[in-house]
């Protein structure tokens, strides 16, 4: 599809971003490995006076990612993990970039909000979330913290892919532990936000 | 009671009602056992005793009765067989257990001959108006103004003066019946409620009773006073004319209750708690379609405290319930909101929402007043109606777009050279052959259904009937707007679509393979690839599609020749799109189609895109649709809206919904059904029924515990929940 065909698709449904206050986010995948198309459908679709929002690892070279931040009111990225040691080893890249883009961002003064989803035995250790609400609270003006609770759809989805899933059978958290979590990143005076408790 | 805290009384009204509750669902799983399952409403009658045995008098030599007295005295019979049914701790007395019109054997009285429309009706496998009953909605303001006693006095009044002949004699009689059976059916419940008081040791329940004995003992023949005499009359409209012929339009009750609540609350008889429990009671007795807001003639809102009252009942009660809010400029905004969250809440599908605007533009277009359109409101599954002045058999009549698609095709495989034009002329001339049969059939209908299944309950109910000496049925009322909806406009749709992209356009496929490929049902690895490629082709629901084009052309098209149609008898007919439940009835008549549709596989809910249509199932793209090809002239074409119960977690939930409710109404939507339902749960529900006795769905216009469906029925919906989701 063009840039043209998706915005005569969003066009369509203007009357309701009017009423709901609501408008696109470009979501993934990850939309910054399309760079030039999201630019200019962001571009297009605040020409017309939606509100626009992405959501994204931030894990792309500022420059890829500067063309789009002009026509973004809204951002949405993870930081799933501080210590860059670990990030590495879960995610395969550090998150020094992941970092400096939202560090970058904040200062455009770009509503933000940052999200860590909660894995079990990977991110959800009050440490982490200490030191990430912390880094927030100290490089960033974000709206709010959210604590995403695991999301069980993705065995299924690796298994319809016919591929391995390597974090194997995780339980969800239990409700008690959440609090925890939500009290430690409250306790760095951020606003906290989880939908689940 | 009324020496209790506002705060004690609360409690103990609540834990009645969460009783009332209870017995409710386990009513039904007893009523799942004795009757099987039940692809319709739930109207919260009750399972006859043990031993409980009665039938009709036949009349006729099919075995089966018809007109004005047979009906009366079986009325009489039945009513008088029913045990009296009193709950201690609830507000109001009265249930039933058998309904008359289910005796029915034939739909019809064979002494008047219709088989000269047979040929057509089952060529287009039409549901005629032959033989229809209700689907009208009475005024129950004329029962709350003159009591069981007053309609008596009034129909032997008028018989004096009309009963000249034998036929309106007898008119008149079954009249007078009907009542006096009514009359003494409460006056046994009475009774009863006295037995109950004697026995009861309880002091809070004994007063209860006491209250119920005097409000029965009154209301047997006088016009209620009160809030709670009002109610009790209501719930023996409800039960009384439920078990007579089905009839279930209820009216404006927030309207309807507001003069009895305030003059209760201005002599301080009684506050909002006991308010809360007797229409909690009325909300018990019967699933009627009730109307909440919604503007007056003048356009003032008319949500008043007993609007927020039924709200309140409704969700402490959390059963079923058909609740429709009327959305229109004037509306109360925290009462909109408050409905909307009730949807979120308990996930039970009510309330729904009705779109103002466009129901009243569309109406006008007919030729009447503003004034008069805005009294039309939501009393049916998916139609409104003017209480007591209209008579339109809603959503009785229905022509299957589908059908006669399939019927056009067939003409069109005998051409030397097919084309989507000439389907085109096909489809207007079978569609414009089917409508005639409608038009002529419904005229029928109204020459002589008063032979067969007259409306003897209603009749009482109306401005015209009792004072004319004649059935609602045999024009006595004001207004004769025959309601005609089309169904499967997305199956036509999209099959005419699939056939101008992939024959005409793309040439992907040959007329002649894709005739043969349909009459083989797809079958066979070349069937399934055509049929891949027949299923991704442009559809109904997607933005700027074929499909889109080709529904808006039908829809102007049936709303165009339905208007136009010609009465005999007077009566006008107006278009709207609706299945009611009869999907997977509607589609078994039809073959395989063109849009890649398996033969006898279920045909779109109502004015919804086929599931599959719409990626996602994206809400905007589907209500852009719906509101492309609504009639507009006042009937509906609802909206089926199934919603992930992910979205209530999201910040602004309740507001997102708002918005989409508001904005689909104000470009032109008439009507809302939402459910809210989690995927993982009905799939379990849908494996063990059992397990989840209160679980409720909007299956179409009404609602329904998802555990009393047939498995198939379960099926349907779910398949659409999960296309949702």
């Amino acid at each position: 599809m063009t840039v043209d065909e998706v915005v005569s698709l969003v066009a369509a449904d203007l009357p309701y971003y009017v009423a709901s206050g609501g408008g696109v986010t470009i979501s993934g995948g990850e939309p910054f490995l399309q760079p030039k198309f999201v630019a200019e459908l962001l571009k297009q679709c605040q020409a017309l006076g939606i509100h626009t929002a992405i959501e994204s690892n931030m894990s792309a070279p500022l420059q890829v990612i500067e063309p789009a931040l002009l026509h973004l009111n809204m951002i949405f990225c993870d930081i799933k993990i501080f210590d860059d040691q670990v990030h590495e080893k879960e995610t395969g890249v550090s998150n020094q970039m992941i970092l400096e883009n939202i560090r970058q961002v904040s200062a455009r003064k770009i509503p933000l909000v940052i999200r860590t989803p909660l894995i079990p035995g990977v991110t959800d250790s009050r440490e982490n979330i200490s030191q990430i609400a912390t880094w927030i609270s100290q490089n960033t003006v974000a709206e709010y913290y959210e604590l995403l609770t695991y999301n069980p759809l993705a065995p299924a989805k690796y298994e319809n892919l016919g591929l391995p899933y390597k974090l194997g059978k995780v339980n969800p958290l239990r409700k008690d532990k959440i609090n925890d979590l939500v009290a430690a990143a409250s306790a760095c005076g951020i606003p906290v936000v989880c939908e689940r408790i | 009671m009324q020496q209790l805290s506002l705060e004690d009384k609360k409690q103990i009204y609540s834990r009645r009602i969460a009783l009332l509750r209870s017995d409710k669902i386990a009513e039904t799983q007893k009523k799942l056992k004795y009757k099987g399952y039940m692809d319709e409403d739930d109207y919260h009658y009750l399972v006859p005793p043990e031993g409980y045995d009665w039938s009709p008098v036949a009349t006729h030599e099919n075995g089966d009765f018809h007109g004005y007295t047979a009906w009366a005295r079986n009325y009489e019979s039945m009513t008088g067989s029913f045990p009296p049914v009193v709950v201690p701790y609830s507000s109001m007395a009265g249930n039933y257990f058998k309904i008359l019109h289910r005796f029915r054997k034939v739909r019809w009285n064979p002494e008047y001959d219709f088989s000269e429309f047979l040929p057509m009706i089952e060529k287009y496998e039409i549901d005629h108006g032959i033989g229809q009953v209700h689907h009208f909605c009475g005024d129950v303001r004329i029962g709350l103004e003159l009591g069981w006693g007053g309609l008596l006095n009034k129909v032997r009044r008028y018989a004096s003066i009309n009963a000249l002949d034998q036929e309106t004699r007898e008119f008149y009689a079954a009249e007078e019946t009907v009542i006096i059976s009514i009359i003494n059916w409460i006056r046994r419940t009475s009774q009863c409620v006295q037995e109950k008081l004697a026995q009861e040791n309880d002091p809070l329940l004994r007063n209860n009773l006491a209250e119920m004995f005097q409000a029965n003992r009154w209301v047997e023949e006088n016009p209620p006073r009160t809030m709670r005499e009002a109610c009790q009359f209501i719930c023996w409209y409800n039960i009384a004319g439920r078990c007579f012929n089905r009839e279930g339009a209820g009216g404006q009750l927030d309207v309807l209750l507001f003069p009895y609540y305030l003059a209760d609350i201005e002599k301080r008889l009684i506050d909002d708690e006991d308010a809360v429990y007797y229409i909690a009671g009325v909300l018990l007795s019967d699933t009627k379609y009730y109307q909440l807001g919604g503007p007056d003639e003048n356009g003032n809102d008319l949500v008043n405290r007993v609007s927020w009252l039924i709200l309140e009942a409704a969700d402490r009660l959390n059963i079923t319930a058909n609740l429709t809010v009327r959305m229109h400029d004037g509306l109360d905004r925290a009462f909109f909101r408050r409905a909307v969250e009730l949807l979120f809440e308990h996930k039970n599908a009510w309330p729904r929402f009705s779109g103002d605007k466009s129901l009243v533009s569309g109406f006008i277009q007919n030729g009447f007043s503003r004034e008069l359109a805005r009294n039309r409101i939501a009393v049916g599954c998916n139609w409104m109606a003017i209480p007591g002045v209209e008579y339109g058999l809603n959503d009785s009549i229905k022509v299957n777009l589908a059908k006669v698609f399939t019927v056009a095709f067939e003409d069109l495989a005998q051409e030397r050279q097919p084309t989507t034009d000439a389907l085109w002329q096909f489809f207007e001339k079978h569609l414009a052959a089917a409508l005639d049969v409608v038009f002529k059939t419904t005229d029928f209908h109204l020459r002589a259904n008063r032979y067969n299944s007259p409306e003897l309950f209603l009749n009482l109910f109306c401005r015209g009937p009792i004072e004319k000496g004649r059935d609602a049925s045999d024009k006595s009322l004001d207004y004769y707007t025959i309601g005609v909806d089309g169904a499967g406009i997305a199956v036509a749709a999209d099959s005419f679509a699939a056939l101008q992209q992939r024959v005409e356009r793309e040439h992907r496929i040959s007329w002649r393979k894709i005739i043969r490929t349909l009459q083989e049902n797809y079958e066979g690895p070349e069937g399934l690839r055509i049929r891949q490629l027949m299923l991704t082709a442009e559809k109904y629901g997607q933005s700027n599609s074929l499909g889109l084009e080709w529904a808006v052309r039908i829809s102007q098209l049936f709303s165009r020749l339905v208007s136009a149609g010609h009465s005999s008898e007077g009566a006008r007919f107006i278009p709207g799109l609706f299945s009611w439940s009869k999907t997977i009835a509607f589609g078994k008549q039809v073959g395989a189609t063109p849009d890649g549709r398996l033969a006898g596989t279920p045909i779109n809910h109502g004015a919804n895109p086929m599931p599959g249509s719409v990626k996602n199932g994206e809400m905007t793209t589907i209500s852009e649709a719906i509101i492309a090809v609504q009639c507009q002239r006042g009937n509906t074409a609802p909206f089926q809206m199934e919603l992930d119960p992910g979205i209530s977690r999201m910040h602004g939930g309740v507001e997102k919904v708002m918005a989409l409710l508001e904005t689909h109404l104000d470009r032109g939507g008439t009507l809302i059904n939402v459910n809210i339902v989690d995927a993982d749960m009905i799939r379990a529900a849908h494996a063990n029924p059992e397990l989840y006795p209160d679980l409720v769905v909007r299956v179409t216009g009404f609602s329904a515990y998802f555990a009393t469906l047939s498995p198939e029925f379960r099926q349907l919906v779910v398949d659409r929940l999960m296309e949702a989701q």
